[in-house]
């Protein structure tokens, strides 16, 4: 076992952080993008979502399409954070890609804008998620060329609907409906820096209960064949491993002296037993990653730690474990 | 369509991802099915634990699940969205070829695979089915899709007629309509102005076969889209019905708490409120209401120590707990909590016998909030 930092010597320019709602998603691509700031780099973090839940940890206003930069000064380690956090719209995108990039203004305010074809781009399958994708591709690959500007990081915040992990499939998708010309381009090229391990990292976020697990281990071998690569590791959000909380490696052990006549001796026992039953849940995606050969990583459940625990401290723990890592 | 006056009770749970709505909506459905009442349940994923203590694979049509005691009985089905699609079709008197044409249409998959995560839509529709094929329920159970969106189908219900009402969805029909070629070509005289611009327009960027592919998917699909609209419809005028029960689920967890209160918010506009809510996995009364978790708050314990780590874990959750519980008070009169104890058999599988005990007690809860 390597390193506990999903981040330690991450290379690739383009990492996905991909998880169901409530794993803590968000939480780990802030924590990564303070992460990544620590050490001087530019870093964008991406999210699709209805609400910028980012913004709200460090009580700004939600960002939209256009970036805005967070700064915060850690309170745990005194480090300065700076980096920026952009909430993707597809409209917006749309009219970058046809105004901005291929220079067709014409055709983007007589064709695109129709509100017909509007209603056609809603409904067609895999073409918000083909902007999605051509967007990161040229903050990726062309920001430089076209405007003199690019982050060394850009970090997805990557919701996870349905199944299937659909955004990893868009390419295919679209192939599948018949599309030529320049939209079948911009699939191909959008392809080639998805399926390139070099230049892409997809980091799988989870909690230790049944159903996060069960569906994680479904989605490795479905994001495996959409991308050619595996996923680059499993990131077990909420651990209480023997490793990190060494005095939970044995059930029997609630001391003697601890409420020994309590009538809720019983009931803090159950709690206890709750908390050991992550453990038998994370081993079991923690024997199926051993056997896959994919890096799994934990992350302590920070509310052990403290009393007191509030989102922007849950970060800050979080940059700090990463950071400790690093200088072990 | 079904005799109105049969219609069945409706339960709708709803709930953020991982507050245990699936496991909830079955033990509610078994519960209602042990009293002696004809019960259907509409799942959506349940976990294989869930399904193995149901002792049976569930799929999308409705199995029918063995209880202790036979009084009433359980029909258990789970939502999978290419099965239903396919059904669909099926029922509609369309010629071999046109089915074939139609599943090997690139939209047709595609189509599956986008309403997938749409399964509000498909549980709607789902419903009047199931009304179709045994009209003599008395309760329906529905589990829904994780978050917001879940009521998707109750406030957006243009989301499938999308499909259907667009002008651009006609020219396209017009353009690739092969059994009526004089109309056609009538037609494309017609759409020598502004439409056909537009189309050739949209050919310069995506090419012709996305539009040609388009345009046949649609018109096969015609029929199955309109039969679904009409009974799309027909649930949601009972899912309004007053006999309907919403019930919130949610547990102990800030983000689970403000989905809560989202779909309160967004069920409000339509003049629906939760008839109950659910706090899964509570800490048990006994302890919030102890002097013993008092103490454990004040003490200082030796670092990392069992203690330490088990008091900061109870100080935060019944923190959350609190404030979880407050919040749902806020919007909903009947608000019930359910102890981690009663989810957490000891052993690691899941019997139906807890299923049903647990049913019951939301049940025995309910009653004693509403008297």
């Amino acid at each position: 076992m390597g390193s506990q930092s999903p981040f330690f010597c991450l290379k690739q320019k383009l990492i996905f952080i991909v998880g169901k709602g409530g794993v803590g998603r968000s939480s780990l691509c802030t924590a990564a993008a303070a992460h990544f700031s620590e050490k001087g780099e530019k870093v964008l973090v991406v999210q699709w979502s209805l609400v910028d839940s980012i913004s709200q940890i460090f009580q700004m206003s939600a960002v939209s399409h256009k970036a805005k930069e967070v700064l915060h000064t850690s309170s745990l380690s005194h480090k300065k954070w700076s980096f920026f956090n952009m909430n993707f719209e597809v409209d917006e995108a749309i009219r970058e890609y046809f105004v901005d990039h291929l220079k067709l203004k014409l055709i983007y305010s007589l064709v695109i804008q129709n509100k017909h074809v509007q209603k056609l781009l809603n409904a067609a399958p895999g073409i918000s998620e083909l902007f999605f994708l051509g967007r990161l591709f040229w903050l990726v690959e062309l920001a430089e060329k076209e405007c003199g500007f690019s982050y060394d990081r850009i970090i997805v915040d990557t919701p996870a609907t349905g199944h299937g992990i659909s955004l990893f499939g868009v390419a295919q998708a679209v192939a599948k409906i018949g599309i030529t010309g320049p939209l079948a381009l911009e699939c191909a090229r959008v392809s080639s820096l998805l399926t390139n391990p070099e230049k892409t990292a997809v980091l799988l976020v989870t909690l230790p209960e049944e159903l996060p697990i069960e569906e994680t281990m479904e989605s490795i071998p479905t994001i495996h064949k959409k991308l050619g690569f595996k996923p680059t590791g499993v990131i077990v959000n909420m651990s209480v491993r023997e490793n990190i909380f060494p005095c939970l490696s044995s059930q029997e052990s609630l001391s003697a002296s601890f409420f020994s006549d309590s009538p809720v001796k019983n009931q803090l026992k159950m709690v206890l037993s709750s908390l050991f039953k992550r453990n038998i849940f994370e081993k079991k995606l923690q024997e199926y990653l051993l056997s896959v050969n994919i890096p799994h990583y934990s992350i302590p459940d920070f509310n052990l730690l403290e009393k007191d625990i509030n989102p922007k401290k849950v970060i800050e723990f979080m940059v700090d474990f990463f950071h400790r890592d690093y200088l072990a | 369509m079904s005799n109105v006056n049969k219609f069945p009770q409706l339960h709708i749970f709803l709930g953020a991802g991982g507050v245990g709505k699936t496991t909830l909506s079955a033990a509610y459905a078994l519960a209602l099915a042990q009293e002696g009442n004809k019960v259907g349940l509409l799942s959506i994923d349940p976990a294989k634990r869930l399904q193995s203590a149901l002792q049976t694979e569930l799929s999308d049509e409705g199995a029918r699940i063995k209880l202790p005691d036979d009084k009433g009985f359980l029909l258990a089905s789970m939502l999978q969205m290419d099965h239903a699609l396919r059904r669909w079709v099926q029922e509609q008197n369309l010629s071999e070829v046109k089915k074939q044409r139609l599943f090997e249409n690139p939209y047709f998959q595609a189509l599956s695979d986008k309403l997938a995560s749409s399964v509000d839509t498909l549980a709607a529709i789902r419903i009047a089915e199931w009304v179709e094929q045994y009209p003599d329920l008395d309760h329906l159970v529905i589990d829904t899709a994780p978050g917001i969106h879940a009521v998707d189908f109750i406030t957006k219900p243009e989301k499938l007629s999308l499909f259907l009402d667009s002008k651009l969805v006609d020219w396209l029909k017009s353009s690739t309509e092969d059994s009526q070629p004089k109309k056609r070509s009538f037609f494309n005289q017609l759409l020598k102005s502004g439409a056909r611009k537009i189309l050739d327009g949209l050919s310069v960027i995506g090419g012709q076969n996305f539009i040609v592919n388009f345009g046949d998917f649609l018109i096969l699909l015609d029929d199955i889209l309109i039969q679904a609209m009409k009974r799309l419809n027909y649930s949601r005028q009972w899912i309004f019905h007053e006999s309907t029960k919403i019930i919130l689920v949610c547990s102990v967890r800030d983000d689970a708490s403000h989905v809560a209160r989202q779909l309160a918010q967004v069920l409000s506009k339509f003049a629906l409120t939760p008839d109950l809510s659910i706090i899964n996995k509570v800490l048990p009364d006994e302890i919030i209401q102890s002097k013993e978790l008092d103490f454990l708050l004040a003490t200082s314990y030796e670092k990392n120590s069992l203690e330490d780590v088990l008091s900061n874990y109870i100080s935060s959750y019944a923190r959350t707990q609190a404030k979880v519980l407050c919040d749902l008070q806020m919007f909903s009169k009947n608000v019930i909590k359910i102890p981690n104890s009663e989810n957490l058999d000891k052993d690691y599988v899941l019997r139906i016998d807890d299923l049903i005990s647990l049913g019951q007690k939301i049940k025995s809860l309910q009653k004693v909030k509403k008297t």
